[in-house]
This record gives structure tokens, C-alpha cells and sequence, in this order.
């Protein structure tokens, strides 16, 4: 059975923080999970995009593969977007404003350290505290290769709002799991 | 000045540090690339409803229920 260790938690306070960095990640891993919520403090549009990227352990950025399906603008009908290729990839979280929602968040990914392993990440990022109907993105789902031929380990991840910066409170936790 | 929480794994150390040149203009073109995503999907998602909307008309004109519509479309 997996076992699930804690390497770390950001929790934001004040409220000029834009971004959240891993770095210095502990190889001795197989796979890694971001479990977390968070919120940004301006509530002009109802939500924020928040960018993710990978990185080595130098510090290079990681390009990826791969695209996302979402649940959104009062539609049944979900719809999904490829990139063959990109520097990051864009999640949404709620902005403070009178719904007092929140943004989960699920992070994983699978075999960060492998260097003969072609590494996925999965992302799930949704809203609460919010109707589904809003134009607010209501749930997105990600799925994400790595495309490092030379299977560099997963090292930093950098997870950015792009709007505003993130509210007090805001946390994510990393866990690293054995295989 | 826009900061950034860096947590060292490795040392176990928690740092809120400053941004920087290259880190904001990253993050300034992750806006607009956010930006021109969001407006795409909204006006693909704009259009489909329009294009649903006109489509279950022209099967009303065809004489269908709305439950027949509804269970060949939804």
C-alpha cells in the first residue's frame, strides 16, 4: 500500500503573494500530489487564472502535452481543449467576492523522479460557493505528459495567479508517495 | 512588490522572496495567454448554443415533439 508523506505546505498570508514555488523536491519518490485551495483577492471578473510550470531541478522549464476538459458557461455540454505543446497550463480559482467560495484543488503526478519513465500529471481544479450556471469555470479536468525526451526529474513546480494576488489562507500541501 | 512563497523541500526552510523582471513578464504573458484562451472557449461555447438553438428549431419545423428533440439531442 502507498504511503503518503507530507514534504511541505504553503500557506499565504498578507496578501501580496502572486506565487507559491516547490523547489529543492525530494527525489526519493515515485509519484507527487498537490492537494490544496486557493483564492484570489480581487473580485472584478469572479475568478483568476492561475498558471502551472514544471521545472528541473536547475530550474529549467519542463514543456508539456496534452490539454483538459471543463464544465462551464451555463453549457450540459463539456468542452475540451489539446495542445500539442506548452510552457504551462492554466487553472481557474474563484476571486474573493460575496460567495465566499473556495477553489480545491488536486494535483498528481506520476513517476516525477524516473528518469526512464515519461512523466503525466493529472489536474483537477474546481470552484465552490458558486452556481455552476455562472460564467466562472465550474470544473476542469487536465492531463498532462511531459515532453522531455531526456526524462528529467520533476524538481520545482511554480504555481502562479496571474491576476491579482492570492488571499490569506490560501494553502497547498505537497505529499510524496511510494511506490 | 509581488512575492513569492518558495518552499524548500530539501531544507525544510519557508521564504517569501521578491519577483523577479523575468518571473512578472511570465506571469504578465500568462495573463494574456489566459486572456485569449478564456475568449476562444467562450465564443466556441457562445456559437455551440446558438448552433443547438437553431438546430432543434429547424426539427420543431420538421414536426417533431419537444420530448423527441430532447431525446435525440438533449
Amino acid at each position: 500500500m502507498a504511503t503518503w508523506n507530507l514534504l511541505g505546505t504553503a500557506t499565504v498570508s498578507g496578501t501580496s503573494t502572486t506565487a507559491i514555488t516547490f523547489s529543492s523536491i525530494d527525489q526519493s519518490y515515485k509519484d507527487l500530489c498537490i492537494i490544496g485551495s486557493l483564492t484570489d483577492v480581487t473580485g472584478s471578473s469572479g475568478y483568476a487564472p492561475i498558471t502551472w510550470l514544471m521545472k528541473t531541478a536547475a530550474g529549467g522549464a519542463m514543456s508539456l502535452g496534452g490539454g483538459y476538459m471543463e464544465m462551464s458557461y451555463n453549457s450540459l455540454t463539456p468542452s475540451s481543449t489539446q495542445f500539442a505543446s506548452a510552457s504551462s497550463t492554466i487553472s481557474y480559482i474563484n476571486s474573493a467576492d460575496s460567495t465566499s467560495g473556495n477553489s480545491p484543488i488536486y494535483f498528481y503526478c506520476y513517476d516525477y523522479s524516473s528518469t526512464t519513465v515519461a512523466k503525466n500529471f493529472y489536474l483537477f481544479h474546481g470552484t465552490t460557493g458558486r452556481s455552476p450556471y455562472l460564467a466562472a469555470s465550474s470544473f476542469r479536468m487536465h492531463k498532462w505528459l511531459f515532453n522531455d525526451g531526456s526524462n528529467s526529474p520533476l524538481g520545482t513546480i511554480d504555481v502562479r495567479t496571474s491576476q491579482a494576488n492570492l488571499q490569506a489562507g490560501s494553502t497547498l500541501s505537497l505529499y510524496g508517495i511510494e511506490g | 512588490m509581488s512575492k513569492k512563497l518558495v518552499i524548500d523541500i530539501a531544507a525544510g526552510t519557508e521564504e517569501l522572496v521578491d519577483l523577479t523582471d523575468e518571473e512578472l513578464a511570465e506571469i504578465a504573458a500568462g495573463a494574456a495567454e489566459a486572456k485569449t484562451q478564456r475568449e476562444a472557449e467562450e465564443a466556441a461555447a457562445t456559437q455551440a448554443a446558438t448552433d443547438a438553438a437553431a438546430g432543434k428549431a429547424k426539427l420543431k419545423e420538421l414536426g417533431l415533439t419537444d420530448d423527441q428533440i430532447a431525446a435525440l439531442v438533449g
